[in-house]
């Protein structure tokens, strides 16, 4: 990385973690910032990924007498119009129809899709065997006569909990509290591993500061470092005194 | 002391300065190898040499600490084992990254000798909109779905991908997720349609969803955060960022957990304090 | 609706029939809403630029940090459209890329990063063994926290063993319920769009 680019990312990683003492006008600044190119470079890719590949250049080509099986595009850009139609008020009734597709597309794609992956092999993943010659009784992980029943009675304990159709008397009832009990250790867990994940992340920038505090980047992580504790000294004062 | 009254920016301080301090501070850990990294491992190693192994780099600036260092780590382990990569987005910011890596990785091959030739041993496709409609349509035809790569190239004229039409003829499908389209829209749109083999590595936030997936066989292995990224560069004898950061996250867990007892321990005090005041009453 | 109700069946009898001509037809559709997602896209940046306009109008709330903003957004998109014009692309080497780098790339780390504070907090203030079930989330996350760093193993071999225990049977199971749950609901849900119960284009005008 060039020694440019290193003061940006120092500065502006400084100035998002200035948050964490006092919201600023710093971390305003690059919070808008984000935003900003964020949706810029959305706006890019979405051209340079999908838009001039599978419509421009098709139409391109069929405009040009070079293939004739791109003619078909020329409905994804009428379409393509009628959506961006949803800006203008008067019109906007208009852009129903390209969502229609889009929703029937998804909606078809993800019933099929959650059917068998997430449903049918799922359920099968769940039938397991609790007798069996070669099966030992514990272990700590893979398949075992225990793991495998506690296995099938979490997974019944957890759907019976989330049926709401019928009230939830005894036996229902107790089997809905065994499920809220599995549910609780899915939530530890997912708990321990978002401190993980978030802790991985805050390694990630310190890692990268440190990276820039040497000569070579011009002590980028230094002295932005004390430029933010002087301006948050100066700003302080000002503070207190208006 | 009310816990209330904790002005939470000295807890933010002993965060920041456990992981400033421990970074220079070299632990020398051992790491317990999960089975879902060996899986994952294991996957990657069966492949022959000159199968093609499909690549979607799902992932941001915001999970880039956690899945670039694996990222990096299953490039290499591919190149050097001479299987040939697509590499796809469905994220946005997925190529760039992808390019990053593959520079990357392709210049430390080629200090050791190992000289890899984009469009005849890698190509990056670029970035897809579409979500599941872009994978169900990569499931059925990947030249379709992409008529030229991230540089504006017609996919035809790529050498590696002559014999590459959809994805049966991929020898292996990998999603590095950071969230929804991620894994789970592959699993549902790809693996479970076209029973292709399938690894993943996931954000750590993710991770304890794709146990139920494992034990079902969809997925063969997966890496789980900035741990399952150690532990396969540990496995492939190639220390990177992955394994720099283990000491540190290890002895911010510790402090994480030492913050839950305080904080347990004063409640516990204030539940007492409140009972004996309600008993003198 | 009908237009919902057509996709939907043609999507269907694709995944089930090997006809051509209804491959040929779904896939042609499928381009069309790949292209839509794109324009779907472009259309929520050019809602922001029309909001934050607004907003530096009539000085609303952080008007002068909306200037930022807009600026910002139109700075990356003429940068991005004159490199695809002058190189073809966005990649490698040119200036889009490198403002991508430089700018996106730490504003959206840190932003994740700072959570890692707001997570210690948490587990301060909030994180409390209340009751049982309380309790068993906060032992389970504690377990799995340790069980799964280097350090969890060095202090004692049975730590990593219960994280993985925990791991692979009751999180299993009850993220298992937790998939075939929502998988039944977004079967049901998609069911009731196919067949027009549910028309949820129709909102939002």
């Amino acid at each position: 990385m060039d020694v440019l680019g290193a003061w940006i990312t120092v500065f502006l990683t400084l100035a998002i973690f200035s948050f964490l003492y006092r919201d600023n006008p710093i971390y305003k600044f690059a919070e808008h910032l984000f935003v900003g190119v964020s949706a810029g470079y959305g706006f890019i890719q979405a051209i340079t990924g999908t838009l001039i590949p599978n419509l421009i250049l098709p139409l391109k080509q069929s405009f040009n007498g070079v293939s004739n099986c791109s003619w078909a595009r020329l409905g994804a850009l009428i379409l393509a119009i009628l959506l961006l139609l949803r800006l203008v008020e008067k019109v906007a009734w208009l852009s129903r129809l390209p969502l229609a597709l889009i929703i029937g597309m998804f909606a078809a794609l993800r019933l099929l899709g959650r059917a068998q992956s997430d449903l049918i092999l799922q359920v099968n993943g769940t039938m397991l065997p609790i007798t069996g010659r070669n099966l030992s009784w514990l272990a700590w992980s893979g398949v075992s006569v225990l793991n495998n029943a506690l296995l099938m009675v979490g997974v019944l304990s957890v759907l019976i909990y989330f049926f709401f159709s019928v009230e939830h008397k005894t036996p229902l009832k107790q089997i809905a509290l065994v499920g809220t009990f599995f549910l609780m250790v899915t939530f530890g867990s997912s708990f321990g591993f978002t401190v993980l994940g978030r802790i991985s992340l805050l390694i990630g920038r310190v890692q990268t500061l440190y990276r820039f505090s040497g000569r070579e980047y011009g002590y980028a992580s230094v002295i932005c470092g004390l430029c933010f504790i002087i301006w948050f000294v100066m700003w302080e004062i000002l503070r207190k005194k208006l | 002391m009310m816990v209330k009254e904790f002005d939470r920016r000295w807890i933010f301080l002993s965060i920041g300065l456990v992981v400033l301090i421990f970074l220079r501070v070299p632990l020398k850990l051992k790491y317990k190898l999960s089975p879902q990294t060996l899986g994952f491992y294991k996957a990657v190693e069966s492949l022959p040499a000159g199968s093609v192994f499909f690549l979607s780099v799902d992932y941001g600036p915001g999970s880039e600490a956690e899945l670039r260092p694996m990222h990096e780590a299953l490039v290499y382990q591919l190149m050097k084992r001479n299987v040939k990569i697509i590499s796809i987005a469905v994220f946005d910011t997925g190529p760039p990254l992808a390019d990053m890596v593959f520079k990357k990785v392709t210049a430390d091959l080629a200090r050791e000798g190992i000289h890899k030739e984009y469009g005849k041993d890698y190509v990056n496709l670029g970035y897809k909109t579409g979500m599941d409609v872009a994978m169900a349509k990569i499931g059925a035809s990947i030249v379709e779905t992409y008529p030229t790569d991230n540089f504006g190239t017609p996919v035809e004229k790529l050498p590696m991908m002559k014999d590459v039409k959809n994805i049966k003829q991929v020898a292996m499908l990998c999603s590095l997720s950071a969230g929804s389209p991620g894994v789970r829209e592959w699993l549902q749109q790809v693996q479970s349609r076209y029973k292709v083999r399938m690894v993943t590595g996931v954000t750590a936030v993710m991770t304890p969803d794709l146990y139920s997936f494992m034990q079902t066989g969809q997925i063969e292995g997966f890496l789980g955060g900035l741990v399952g990224a150690a532990e396969y560069e540990n496995l492939l004898g190639r220390p990177g960022s992955g394994m720099a950061g283990m000491g540190v996250q290890s002895i911010a867990h510790m402090l994480i957990v030492g913050f839950i007892f305080i904080g347990n321990v004063l409640y516990i005090m204030s539940i007492i304090k409140a009972k004996r005041a309600k008993a003198k009453v | 609706m009908f237009i919902t109700i057509i996709i939907g069946i043609l999507v269907i009898l694709k995944f089930f029939l090997n006809v051509p001509e209804v491959k040929g037809v779904a896939d042609e559709v499928e381009q069309w809403c790949l292209i839509l997602m794109a324009v779907a896209g472009i259309l929520g940046v050019l809602n922001i630029l029309r909001v934050n306009l607004h907003i530096v109008r009539r000085r609303g709330n952080d008007w002068r940090y909306k200037i930022v903003l807009i600026v910002s957004m139109l700075m990356m998109i003429l940068v991005g459209i004159i490199n695809i014009v002058q190189r073809g692309d966005v990649s490698i080497g040119s200036e889009f890329y490198y403002l991508f780098i430089n700018i996106v790339m730490p504003l959206g780390a840190t932003m994740y990063a700072l959570l890692a504070f707001y997570i210690a907090s948490a587990a301060f203030r909030a994180f409390r063994a209340r009751n049982v079930r309380a309790s068993l989330l906060l032992i389970s996350g504690t377990l799995v926290m340790i069980g799964r760093v280097p350090l969890g193993a060095a202090i004692s071999s049975i730590f990593p063993r219960i994280a993985e225990w925990l791991m692979t049977v009751p999180n299993a199971a009850g993220q298992r319920g937790l998939i075939i749950g929502a998988a039944m609901g977004v079967i049901v849900t998609g069911l009731r769009i196919l067949v027009g119960i549910e028309r949820p284009y129709l909102k939002g005008d």
